[in-house]
């Protein structure tokens, strides 16, 4: 049996890690899974725990959750956990609402398909503002800028989550993992004013991606991170300058600029690899102590006050050479 | 009359576009019209693009027909977030374009 700690979050890391490992590594045909102390799960704990769960099902198994937590158990019915077919459910689903988190919550989603992310990105981004308090989408416009807090607020989002479900359902199908699936959710937590993000895949990681690029001179876990958070760096720019080099290198630059002008925090897991980014620090690696994920889990947290300043003009790389750029024509 | 295209009929209703496959039906539109026409407008109201984006349309078309297409392009209505993602993305793809044939 496995049983789920009281906080699933980032914060408590190698919990969440060691749930998805056993999980994982568990020959079972049905493993049961007891949730009867589990009092808080964040998104990125939420996704890790779908994303393991979709390996346990596609290795033929199945998870019974046996026991749910009286006070607390219902939000993982209402995130839509178990509604997947690798999942039943023996315990009963409480129907206490104290502490029903609807209004600020976005249900999991799973994504395989890039024609997906566009459309999914916005309704995520859409959903998780309509939670906060104040934020009106028809607010009036900014006569200087013909924009209002909402459209600030929403734009730094977009960036997010197209260029993290868009690496996702692209990098992560490489290597032999054509089945690969990217699960997300995001979460505005009204007592802290931040907004949590999780997404995460089941594909090769991004040492499977980075594995052959020049510029990645140690092959870890955690330097294959570390590489994709430069700018212009992708798995195939630089090798060429035809066919699949179209898949030009901006890698997770945006979004850990992103992070970083928001005051947030980004915790971020491939294979044995772990990266954490605090605000406004360098990026800091280690290892993940025996544990792993294959594929990459992405936990970001942005302070939703921060984001109404962020201009994407100043987040993009400065350039390294001197000549003129070519004249472009706007009108 | 030089032809136009607004970018946001790609996907309509949405103000944001991220994805490099959205990018690249709209260059494939953007090439047919490239081989007509002198010129070819892209009107950007009311949408934003990510960089993968931009890249995907600007930052290949620069490649592959040479950064000379730059001058018949006219990018219409850009928010300066726009106008920055794509100012961007054609300085670092025309280091690219300069250095891969400088070798």
């Amino acid at each position: 049996m496995i049983r789920l700690p009281h906080q699933m979050t980032k914060s408590n890391l190698l919990a969440c890690l060691g749930v998805a490992d056993a999980l994982v590594r568990n020959t079972n045909d049905v493993i049961p899974v007891d949730a009867s102390d589990l009092r808080f799960i964040d998104p990125f704990a939420l996704t890790l725990l779908a994303a393991a769960c979709e390996r346990v099902g596609q290795a033929g198994r199945m998870i019974d959750v046996i026991a749910l937590n009286p006070m607390h158990g219902g939000y993982l019915e209402r995130m839509d956990l178990f509604h997947q077919p690798w999942i039943r459910r023996s315990a009963v689903v409480p129907a206490d609402t104290r502490h029903d988190q609807r209004a600020n919550l976005v249900e999991l989603k799973r994504l395989t398909e890039e024609r997906e992310v566009d459309s999914t990105a916005i309704s995520l981004a859409s959903a998780v503002l309509g939670w906060i308090p104040g934020l009106d989408r028809n607010a009036p416009l900014d006569d200087m800028t013909g924009r209002n807090d909402w459209d600030r607020t929403l734009e730094p989002l977009c960036h997010t989550f197209t260029e993290l479900l868009q690496n996702a359902v692209t990098h992560a199908r490489r290597d032999g993992y054509r089945d690969a699936s990217v699960w997300v959710t995001a979460q505005y937590m009204k007592r802290s004013d931040r907004i949590h993000i999780g997404i995460v895949d089941t594909g090769c990681g991004f040492l499977g991606s980075l594995r052959n690029h020049p510029r990645l001179t140690t092959p870890s876990n955690e330097a294959a991170i570390l590489l994709a958070l430069q700018p212009r760096i992708s798995c195939n720019r630089d090798f060429s300058l035809t066919g699949d080099a179209t898949n030009a290198g901006i890698g997770l630059t945006t979004t850990y600029r992103i992070v970083r002008a928001a005051s947030g925090r980004m915790v971020i897991v491939s294979g044995s690899g772990v990266v954490q980014i605090e605000s406004g620090r360098d990026p800091h690696a280690a290892e993940a102590q025996g544990l792993s994920w294959q594929g990459a889990a992405i936990g970001i947290e942005l302070a939703r006050s921060a984001m109404i300043d962020i201009d994407i003009r100043t987040l993009m790389p400065p350039r390294d050479i001197g000549r003129p750029a070519p004249d472009i024509r706007f009108e | 009359m030089r032809p136009a295209i607004a970018v946001s009929s790609l996907r309509a209703g949405l103000p944001f576009l991220g994805t490099r496959l959205v990018a690249r039906q709209l260059r494939e539109q953007v090439e047919v019209l490239l081989a007509q026409a002198s010129e070819v407008e892209l009107n950007f109201t009311g949408v934003n693009i990510s960089q993968s984006f931009a890249d995907e349309l600007v930052g290949m078309l620069l490649l592959v027909h040479t950064p000379a297409v730059l001058e018949r392009l006219v990018f219409k209505n850009c928010s300066d977030s726009v106008k920055a993602v794509i100012e961007f993305v054609v300085a670092d793809r025309y280091d690219e374009y300069v250095r891969t044939r400088s070798h």
